[in-house]
């Protein structure tokens, strides 16, 4: 779609004027199945919802996917190699042209899982790393509390089996109070490996998080930091090409004084933060067949059921995705509704936003609303 | 494992609406589940699950920990001031209020001047007529007279008192007689509910309030019932100014000064733009070189 003037293009609609909305990323929890119990598990997984879609079912999802011309795939959970079918649904979507992305803590992805990986064309296998040894393991921790075996060992052995194997690497990183302190060691760590990418965001106060009986999330007020670092990273990155690459989500943010050196993303191109893309650029699919806007999304955003009709349906009603469609900015609440950017950004992420407050118009998670709240820059009316 | 983490009291409202099967979308706003929530309960006060509910939610109000929000921004709605709100509703219901019932101002300018120095010893030595004549009330009809009587009630304020004469000399000159004529009839207890459905800025009451704003069909209900909520959490002084302010204004006005001033939405003039404030941002705005 064109680009609008600015001028008139800042208002509620801006977003859906400007950003051409097409079927780009789906995230498949193809179970809710978990081999650990990590604290800040935003969808508490753990046991297989009894539900899940069947073998046959998946299938059929899988070529509405490909139907649709989805352009990549995250499969993940749960942890999805743990649903016995994973390498059929990945080739199934492989074989129909769309991208396919493994997302696993690591600790099933070795001997001939890798080959099962590779047989089925999947493109990137993406790791959880969550710290270094301890604070890791503290964090993804085994159900019983059983400290052996290392799920650190098994996610940093998991990403060289797949370096090893060929595969595009990505460790992804929950940013928190536990791991800031270890960021550095770990860029260290993930270079010594030559593991590819490393993609960084917050975690959503949903679930396990949730229940966390100590502070946990990382403080509104090392967001800065948080955002200096990373911009240090990626220009780091671009000057030397040494990995990793950086991915910074859209959890973290917004409008600091890096914001188009974080927002460069693993394919370095010129970007600003526009806001949730969920319902727009995104779908979230749960392992019983219901969508979501965005995976990290409560149930409270469900948008239809595949069970019940078609995804392409379920897509194609934009209705349905009214925090998208119908977003106001007469609504912004807190720091978002004095902020300048508050039109393109739309209170970040729209998960966060929600988990924090209540409210998807109010984001307090954000360097340039606290900067507001400082008096460091200006309010605007 | 209770959590370290605090739930903001919208999310709280959020889980009492649950609990009554009236969940809003998750497109409503702190505001609106605020003001959702004011009116669910007024709608169903009565109920006895309801008030077992809210009883409990004013509980969990009450033990509100910010430091345990996950940043204080998170916060918009002010705890204590809606856990008053609710306890009022929650309180015996009030009797019925005469200001439910349409304002019979044209019955009562009909049912003018029957009875004559009612308001007691109110007729003062103000032209050198005798001031205790049966006539002296009703054959006074300037705005000295009134604004004499006015202020000799000790019911309303300076602020008050300063609206209601400048409605007085806004009526014409026909109706300003009738007015004072129909003032010197009524018994004392009935004049402070006579200026009060006479004049505009003289009734500060929330049903008043709801009534002006009522009028603009250019507010949402949304707007209206935000609007309301936020009324009624006003003082004294601000409720006076809020009124004098919406009183006598077309529906366009009534309605920009609800949402600007009463709801602090600041107005967005189509020419709004992003100051410079980042070096790269605000260029990559202008869609040079930008891929989404």
């Amino acid at each position: 779609m064109p680009p609008q003037s600015p001028s008139s293009a800042l208002d509620s609609g801006w977003f859906a004027r400007t950003i051409e909305r097409r079927p780009q990323n789906l995230m498949w929890e193809i179970t809710d199945a978990c081999n650990l119990r990590c604290l800040h598990c935003e969808a508490a997984a753990g046991k297989k919802e009894h539900d899940e879609l069947s073998h046959d079912e998946a299938m059929d999802v899988c070529d509405q996917i490909v139907a649709m011309g989805w352009e990549q795939v995250n499969i993940t959970g749960g942890e999805p190699l743990l649903r016995q079918d994973w390498a059929e649904i990945a080739a199934r979507l492989t074989a129909g042209g769309v991208m396919v992305h493994l997302v696993t803590n690591g600790d099933l992805f070795r001997g001939d899982v890798v080959a099962q990986a590779k047989a089925a064309g999947v493109r990137t296998i993406a790791v959880s790393l969550d710290g270094l040894a301890e604070t890791h393991d503290a964090i993804r921790v085994r159900p019983g509390g059983k400290k052996e075996p290392s799920s650190f060992a098994a996610a940093t052995g998991a990403l060289v089996a797949a370096r090893a194997a060929g595969f595009k690497t990505v460790a992804i990183t929950h940013v928190n109070r536990w791991n800031f302190p270890e960021l550095p060691a770990m860029q260290k760590l993930l270079r010594e490996r030559e593991i590819d990418a490393w993609q960084i965001q917050l975690g959503v106060p949903l679930g396990r998080l949730r229940q966390i009986d100590e502070p946990y999330l990382l403080p509104v007020e090392r967001l800065p930091e948080m955002e200096e670092f990373a911009a240090q990273l990626i220009e780091e990155h671009t000057q030397t090409g040494l990995p990793p690459a950086i991915a910074i989500m859209h959890s973290l943010g917004y409008y600091g004084k890096n914001e188009m050196t974080i927002r460069r993303g693993f394919d370095n191109k010129r970007r600003f933060f526009v806001g949730c893309v969920g319902g727009w650029r995104a779908l979230g699919l749960t392992s019983d067949g219901r969508v979501k806007p965005c995976p990290a999304m409560p149930r409270e955003f469900l948008v239809g059921d595949v069970r019940r009709e078609p995804l392409a349906a379920i897509w194609d009603d934009q209705s349905r995705f009214a925090y998208q469609s119908a977003w106001d900015e007469n609504k912004l609440e807190g720091n978002c509704r004095h902020c300048q950017y508050r039109c393109i950004c739309r209170a970040g992420c729209t998960a966060m936003a929600y988990a924090l407050t209540g409210s998807i118009y109010n984001n307090p998670y954000c360097i340039y609303g606290q900067a507001m709240a400082e008096g460091r820059v200006g309010k605007s009316e | 494992m209770t959590g370290y983490l605090e739930s903001t009291v919208a999310q709280k409202i959020r889980d009492f609406l649950d609990d009554l099967d009236a969940a809003p979308p998750p497109t409503t706003s702190a505001r609106e589940i605020e003001a959702l929530l004011v009116s669910r309960v007024r709608a169903r006060a009565g109920d006895p699950e309801t008030r077992r509910l809210l009883r409990s939610l004013l509980a969990n109000l009450a033990i509100v920990d910010p430091a345990r929000l996950p940043a204080p921004a998170c916060e918009t709605v002010v705890p204590s001031a809606l856990a008053d709100e609710l306890a009022a509703l929650l309180a015996p219901p009030a009797p019925v209020s005469l200001k439910s019932k349409p304002r019979p101002t044209a019955a009562l300018a009909a049912a003018a001047v029957l009875i004559c120095g009612a308001l007691a010893g109110g007729c003062q030595n103000a032209n050198g007529k005798s001031e205790n004549s049966p006539t002296y009330c009703s054959d006074n009809l300037t705005a000295e007279n009134f604004d004499h009587r006015l202020r000799n009630l000790n019911k309303f304020s300076a602020a008050e008192i300063e609206g209601i004469e400048t409605d007085f000399a806004r009526k014409k000159g026909g109706d300003r007689e009738t007015t004072i004529r129909r003032l010197c009839t009524l018994p004392e207890k009935d004049v402070v509910q006579f200026i009060k459905e006479n004049f505009c800025t003289a009734d500060v009451g929330i049903i008043h309030f709801e009534e002006l704003i009522d009028s603009s069909a250019d507010l949402t209900s949304t707007y209206r019932i935000a609007a309301t909520r936020r009324f009624s959490h006003m003082r004294r002084e601000a409720r006076i100014h809020t009124i004098k302010n919406l009183c006598g204004k077309s529906a366009t006005e009534i309605a920009a000064y609800v949402r600007q001033v009463v709801l602090g939405i600041p107005s967005i003039d189509s020419d709004h733009e992003p100051r410079p404030r980042h070096d790269g941002v605000d260029s990559a705005m202008r869609y040079k070189g930008v891929d989404f």
